[in-house]
């Protein structure tokens, strides 16, 4: 789905997000933004529910009340250092707009449950990015989770040069963190949590960290992999 | 007829706050209360309420502390804030900037405790009240509400500990919210919040768990607001301190609705989430409602519902 509005488009930064109000259903919905071009800002969405498939249903040429950009998004001050991006399912969509903004290409590692959760990537194909594809029925690429494919990759390459940045499921995201740990990778990960505002006000999107509770849609959503307590 | 201004004066005096018109944004919604400078103009609120400070910071309750139910929500934050301390030294400076007046929220176990946060906050610039959360429902002890001495002993100490207005707020999960009106307007305060949140629970039947890690939490949004317009009527016709009501309202017509139930001002909570600018379009709305039926002043039609 892509947006027109110039003025969002101007000062998104990837990792930051937007809250979406979806017609038929109570609060907003927070959907990553995944690229922007000269006018608009781009969404990639899963239907899982009311909200995205009431989104899915607008027609062309539709208004939509959104609040955005909200969060804090990616560091990416890279310090000579080689960006793996690790997407599982929708996870891809604020990767994506990383990739897209990253001065130099690395490598993406993408995950799904089938060929048909991955999505063509030919512009960050384009611009360098090796792109390494798992799922998990075994239909594209490596049969599995795209987490051995992380592993397989440091493990034959030069750890010390490396920074992580992932986002998608729980189960992946914790399984990430524990591979920046065990091989004292610096990362950054991206959460999702149900919230109600995306402002700070509601403090319901808490994640634990450390010793106290940090909101995603404010303090995050991006975070530094260490500090989460998956 | 009496000719009435291009724009009528909604403005309010309550318990002694003078604010520029009756929407007032409620605890817990709207951070301390300076966070949604970008979001909307936070002059344009009638008066701000803080989420509730305690003595001790808290770290609040464990996630999942949301679920969406229909027309509403479902919450289990566990009152996490940073203690009246750090309140006082990195919040309040910010909301001593706002033209709009700032009422802190605060909460305790005890009585003592009530009265240690209402002396650390007395004599403070830019506070114009305090609103005791006798009703939270997401802790692990009682709703104080629920002890009709305890509520008697918050009230009485609190206003011996400070000299702002003190606005007691009510738990509608009580027998008769009238008698506990009574009781705290007898007990001292100066003005009542009627209602908190309602107890509720949902259940996610995948997974057979409870959508929020409390099992039950307060319900809030346009679901309640029958079940909170019934608690702000049955308490206004009681006592003749001033009655904040709140509980669903999202519309102007929501929020002359519980004027005309009897509250002098009234609130918006879980609006601010999916509309910073509610409140601000809520006063607007009342405004426009003055002027078509030539009503002056919001006292004219308070706790006018014709029964
Ligand atoms: C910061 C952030 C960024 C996100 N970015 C994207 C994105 O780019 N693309 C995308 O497809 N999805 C994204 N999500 C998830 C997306 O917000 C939810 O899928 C959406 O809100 C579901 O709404 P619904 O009404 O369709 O489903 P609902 O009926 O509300 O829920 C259906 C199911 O979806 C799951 N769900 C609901 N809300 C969330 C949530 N906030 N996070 C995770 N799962 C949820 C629940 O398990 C629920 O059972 C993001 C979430 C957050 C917090
Ligand atoms: C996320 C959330 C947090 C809240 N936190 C507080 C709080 O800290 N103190 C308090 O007195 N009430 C709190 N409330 C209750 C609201 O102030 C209000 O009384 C209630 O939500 C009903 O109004 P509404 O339907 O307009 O939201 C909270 C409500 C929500 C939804």
């Amino acid at each position: 789905m892509i947006l027109k509005a110039p003025t969002i488009a101007r000062v998104s930064r990837p990792g930051q997000f937007a809250m979406l109000k979806a017609p038929g259903v109570f609060l907003r919905r927070p959907l990553s933004i995944a690229g922007v071009n000269k006018d608009g800002i781009e969404f990639i969405y899963r239907v899982v529910g009311a909200g995205t498939r009431e989104l899915s249903l607008l027609p062309r040429e539709s208004a939509l009340d959104i609040i955005a950009p909200l969060g804090n998004g990616y560091e990416y001050d890279l310090k000579n250092r080689v960006p793996l991006l690790v997407a599982g399912g929708t996870g891809i969509a604020s990767l994506r707009f990383l990739a897209l903004s990253m001065p130099v290409a690395g490598v993406l590692f993408y995950g799904g449950k089938t060929k048909n959760d991955i999505l063509p990537l030919k512009e960050i194909a384009a611009r360098g990015w090796k792109i390494l594809i798992a799922t998990e029925d075994g239909s594209r690429g490596h049969k599995g989770f795209v987490t051995d494919l992380l592993k397989r990759h440091i493990g034959a390459g030069r750890p010390g040069n490396m920074v992580l940045y992932t986002c998608g499921p729980h189960g992946m995201e914790k399984c990430v963190s524990q591979i920046a740990a065990d091989n004292n990778i610096p990362g950054y990960v991206s959460l999702e949590e149900m919230m109600a505002c995306g402002t700070g006000n509601c403090q319901g999107c808490a994640v634990k960290t450390g010793d106290s509770y940090k909101m995603v849609c404010s303090d995050g959503p991006v975070f530094n992999i260490n500090d989460i307590c998956f | 007829m009496k000719k009435i201004k291009a724009s009528p004066d909604t403005s309010i005096n309550f318990a002694g706050i003078k604010c520029k018109n009756p929407v007032f944004v409620a605890s817990g919604t709207f951070g301390y209360g300076y966070e949604a400078a970008d979001l909307t103009d936070i002059n344009s609120i009638g008066a701000i309420i803080t989420k509730t400070i305690t003595l001790s910071p808290k770290a609040g309750n464990p996630p999942p502390r949301l679920a969406e139910v229909t027309s509403g929500i479902l919450n289990s934050i566990g009152l996490q804030n940073v203690g009246v301390a750090a309140f006082c030294r990195d919040k309040l400076p910010l909301l001593q900037k706002l033209k709009t007046p700032v009422i802190v929220s605060i909460a305790g176990e005890t009585a003592a405790d009530y009265a240690a946060v209402a002396r650390a906050l007395n004599g403070k610039n830019g506070i114009a009240a305090i609103e005791l959360n006798l009703s939270c429902p997401n802790l692990k002890k009682q709703i104080i509400c629920q002890n009709a001495q305890l509520v008697n002993q918050i009230i009485s100490r609190v206003k011996k500990a400070c000299y702002y207005p003190v606005i007691a707020k009510l738990s509608p999960q009580v027998a008769d919210i009238g008698a506990l009106g009574i009781l705290a307007e007898s007990s001292g305060a100066d003005a009542l919040s009627v209602a908190n949140t309602f107890p509720g629970m949902a259940i996610n039947v995948n997974t057979f768990r409870p959508k929020i890690s409390t099992v039950t939490g307060g319900m809030s949004g346009p679901a309640i607001k029958p079940l909170a317009l019934r608690c702000v009527w049955e308490t206004a016709r009681r006592v003749r301190i001033p009655v904040l009501g709140g509980g669903g309202i999202a519309t102007g017509s929501d929020a002359i609705e519980f004027i005309l139930a009897g509250a002098r001002a009234v609130s918006a909570g879980t609006a601010n989430f999916i509309d910073p600018q509610a409140p601000a379009t809520i006063a607007a709305e009342i405004a426009e409602y003055m002027k078509k039926k030539n009503i002056s002043s919001l006292s004219d039609i308070t706790g006018k519902v014709m029964v």
